[in-house]
C-alpha cells in the first residue's frame, strides 16, 4: 500500500491519541536526559566522581526505559503499520535499526563507564568515553528527530484500526521514571538533583582537569585578558588607520591646486608622524601591563587556595 | 575553545566592538550591519519565507521549514539594542531552531526607537501574540524566543500575556537577554567582562538606552522594560542561554533568580567562553549544540 491510498476510518479514536501522546512524551522526557549527558560529559575530568555517578544513572534509565521499553512500543507500532504505508518502508526498517544499534551502544556505554580509570588528572583516560557518549547523544537526537518527522507528527493515526491501536497499547508499559519526581528522587537520585539545577555550565569541549595552582591560573587569566585587550587595541589602531587615510585622502585631493596638495604635505606628514607614535605607545602599554598582572600573583603573599605550588 | 570561537571572537572585536565604541549614531550602525547582513542569505536553507498575516504596526514573518511537520511555534523577537536589527543572521537563526524542534517561526520585527521608543516595539510583541491567538494555535504549543535585546521584549511580552489574563504559552526562551536598564547591576559582569566580551561594548549604553525609553528615565526600573524586576507568578518556564564572557552574563543570572524567586520556573546554561549571539553562528559548534539544546528545551515543554 502507498502513501496515496485513504486512510482507514476508525483513525483517531482515544487509543491512538494516547499511544502516540505517551511516545511524544517520552521524547520529551529523553530530550532532558540527553541535554543532562551533554553536561556531564565536559565534567567527566574537573568533577569526576558527581559527573560518574550521574552517568550512571542517565545511562542505566536509558537501557532500562528508552531501550527497554519505549523503543519494543515504537516496533510493535513500525510493524503494524509498515505493510499499509510502503511508502514508509525504508524509513521504518531504517528507524528499527537505530533501535538495535542505540541499545548495543548505550549498553556498551555503561560497560566502559565502569571500566573508566580512576578519577583525577593522574587517572585520566575518560576521552575516548567522552567521544564515544557525544556520539550516541548526537545519534540519539538525531534519530529521535527522524522518527518525529516521519512518524510522530505526521498523522499516520487513521492508518491503522482501532484493532490495530489497541493490539498495540496492549504491550505493558512501566511508568516512566522521569515523570514521577519522587519515583526519580528515590531511583536515580544523583539524576534527580543535575536535572533539577537552576544553573548550568556548558560547552561543547570537554573541560580539561585543573591541575595548575590557582596562581598559574590568575597569570593565565591575566594573560588571557591582556591578549584580548591587545587584539582590541590594535582594532582600534586600524580603525583610526583608516579614518586617517580617508582624512589624507580627503586633505590632498581636496586642495585646491597642485601646489596647494603639496602645501598640504606638512600637516598630512604630523597627522601620519602622531599616529605612527600611537602605533608604538599604545601596544606597548597594554603589553607592559599585562606583564605586570601576569607577574602580579607571584609577587604578591599566597592567596587562600594557593596549595598547590 | 575551538578555533572556530577563536576566531569569530576575533573578527567580532576587531569589528562589532570597534563599532560600538567609537560611534552609536543610529544612521552609522544601520549602515554598517546592512553591509555586514550581506555576508549572510536573505533566506534560511530550507525554510519558506511568508509575509502572510501582516500585523497592523510592523513587519512580520513566518518561516517554515520545508516537508517538516511543524505544530509548534516559535514566536521570536530580533536584537539590536532596540535600534538595529540583523534580520537575515535572525531568519537564519531561527529556521535552524524551527528545523531542530520542528516548529515554524514567526518573526516579529518590531518597531525601533528612537523613531519609535518603548512601548511601541513592546505592543508590536503583545500583538503578535495575539494574533497567533486569533488564528487558534493552541497556546501550549507557543514559545516565546529572544536574543539580546530581544529576549527582554521576550521576557516583557510574557509579563505583559500574563497581566492581560491571556492563555499563557508553553516557554520562553531568551538568548544573551538585556534584562536590566537601570544602574543597579554596577559592579557585575558589566563592568568585569566588559574586557572579555568580544562583542558588545557599553561605552555608549547610556545613550542607547535613552533611546528606546524615549529620555523618559522613570521607565527604566519598568517591568516590561527591565524584566528583572517582575513578578514572574504563573509565568510557564524560561531558558536562559549566555556567554561566560559576555557583559550581559549578570542579566540571565538575575533575571533567572528573580523568575524563580517569584514563583516561576527557569533554567540558565552558561556557556564557556560564547560571543554574544553565538546561537546565530551555525559555523560554531557551539551554535549548533545552543540550538540543538533549545529545541529539546521546546520538546520537554510542549511534547
Amino acid at each position: 500500500m502507498s502513501k496515496s491510498r485513504p486512510p482507514r476510518a476508525a483513525g483517531e479514536t482515544r487509543t491512538a491519541q494516547a499511544f502516540m501522546a505517551r511516545l511524544r512524551l517520552d521524547h520529551a522526557r529523553l530530550s532532558r536526559v540527553l541535554r543532562e549527558l551533554e553536561v556531564q560529559r565536559t565534567r567527566l575530568d574537573t568533577e569526576p566522581d558527581e559527573a560518574r555517578a550521574v552517568l550512571g544513572e542517565a545511562l542505566h534509565y536509558l537501557v532500562e526505559y528508552l531501550h527497554g521499553h519505549h523503543h519494543p512500543r515504537e516496533d510493535l507500532l513500525y510493524a503494524r503499520l509498515a505493510p499499509l504505508r510502503a511508502d514508509l518502508g525504508e524509513e521504518l526498517r531504517e528507524l528499527g535499526r537505530e533501535h538495535d544499534g542505540g541499545a548495543r551502544r548505550a549498553r556498551q556505554l555503561v560497560a566502559a563507564l565502569r571500566r573508566l580509570p580512576p578519577a583525577g588528572p593522574a587517572g585520566r583516560g575518560s576521552e575516548r568515553f567522552a567521544r564515544d557518549l557525544r556520539a550516541y547523544v548526537d545519534e540519539t537526537r538525531q534519530h529521535m528527530r527522524r522518527e518525529e518527522r516521519a512518524i510522530f507528527y505526521a498523522g499516520v493515526e487513521p492508518w491503522l484500526s482501532e484493532a490495530d491501536w489497541q493490539a498495540v497499547s496492549a504491550a505493558a508499559m512501566p511508568d516512566d521514571p522521569l515523570g514521577d519526581a519522587a519515583h526519580l528522587r528515590r531511583h536515580y537520585p544523583h539524576l534527580a538533583a543535575a536535572l533539577a539545577l537552576p544553573v548550568r555550565d556548558v560547552s561543547s569541549a570537554v573541560q580539561p582537569a585543573d591541575d595548575v595552582s590557582a596562581r598559574q591560573a590568575r597569570a593565565m587569566a591575566a594573560l588571557r585578558e591582556g591578549a584580548d585587550e591587545l587584539v582590541e587595541t590594535y582594532g582600534e589602531l586600524l580603525h583610526e588607520g583608516l579614518d586617517l587615510l580617508r582624512a589624507n585622502v580627503e586633505t590632498l585631493w581636496g586642495a585646491p591646486s597642485p601646489l596647494g596638495a603639496v602645501g598640504a604635505l606638512p600637516e598630512v606628514s604630523r597627522r601620519s608622524y602622531q599616529f605612527a607614535a600611537r602605533c608604538i605607545a599604545l601596544p606597548s602599554r597594554v603589553a607592559l601591563g599585562c606583564a605586570s598582572r601576569m607577574l602580579s600573583p607571584f609577587g604578591a603573599t599566597a592567596a587562600p587556595g594557593d596549595t598547590k605550588e | 575553545m575551538n578555533w572556530q570561537t577563536t576566531t569569530a571572537n576575533l573578527f567580532a572585536r576587531l569589528t562589532i566592538k570597534q563599532m560600538m565604541r567609537r560611534d552609536v549614531s543610529v544612521p552609522s550602525m544601520r549602515r554598517a550591519i546592512g553591509a555586514l547582513e550581506r555576508l549572510f542569505p536573505r533566506r534560511p536553507a530550507d525554510c519558506e519565507v511568508g509575509r502572510d498575516h501582516p500585523l497592523p504596526d510592523c513587519e512580520a514573518e513566518w518561516v517554515r521549514p520545508r516537508e517538516l511537520p511543524a505544530d509548534r511555534v516559535l514566536l521570536h523577537f530580533p536584537g539590536g539594542a532596540y535600534v538595529v536589527r540583523f534580520p537575515n543572521l535572525e531568519r537564519a537563526l531561527v529556521g535552524r531552531i524551527c528545523h531542530a524542534a520542528h516548529a515554524r517561526g514567526r518573526i516579529v520585527f518590531y518597531r525601533l526607537a528612537p523613531e519609535h521608543p518603548f512601548p511601541a516595539g513592546h505592543d508590536d510583541g503583545v500583538a503578535a501574540y495575539r494574533q497567533l491567538l486569533d488564528l487558534d494555535i493552541a497556546p501550549g504549543r507557543i514559545f516565546l524566543s529572544g536574543m539580546s535585546a530581544g529576549g527582554g521584549l521576550a521576557l516583557g511580552v510574557l509579563l505583559a500575556i500574563r497581566d492581560r489574563g491571556w492563555p499563557l504559552p508553553a516557554g520562553a526562551i531568551a538568548m544573551s537577554p538585556l534584562t536590566n536598564l537601570t544602574e543597579t547591576h554596577q559592579g557585575a559582569s558589566r563592568v568585569t567582562n566588559a574586557r572579555s566580551d568580544a562583542v558588545l561594548s557599553l561605552a555608549h549604553g547610556h545613550q542607547l538606552r535613552d533611546m528606546y525609553v524615549g529620555g523618559n528615565a522613570e521607565l527604566y526600573g519598568h517591568p516590561y522594560v527591565s524584566p528583572v524586576f517582575g513578578d514572574y507568578h504563573d509565568v510557564p518556564p524560561v531558558l536562559f542561554q549566555v556567554g561566560s564572557t559576555e557583559v550581559m552574563l549578570d542579566d540571565s543570572r538575575q533575571a533567572a533568580e528573580r523568575i524563580r524567586a517569584t514563583g516561576g520556573s527557569a533554567e540558565v546554561e552558561i556557556w564557556e567562553g560564547m560571543p554574544h549571539g553565538w546561537q546565530a553562528m551555525p559555523f560554531l559548534p557551539d551554535g549548533t549544540l545552543a540550538v540543538e539544546r533549545i529545541a529539546d528545551f521546546m520538546r520537554m515543554h510542549a511534547p
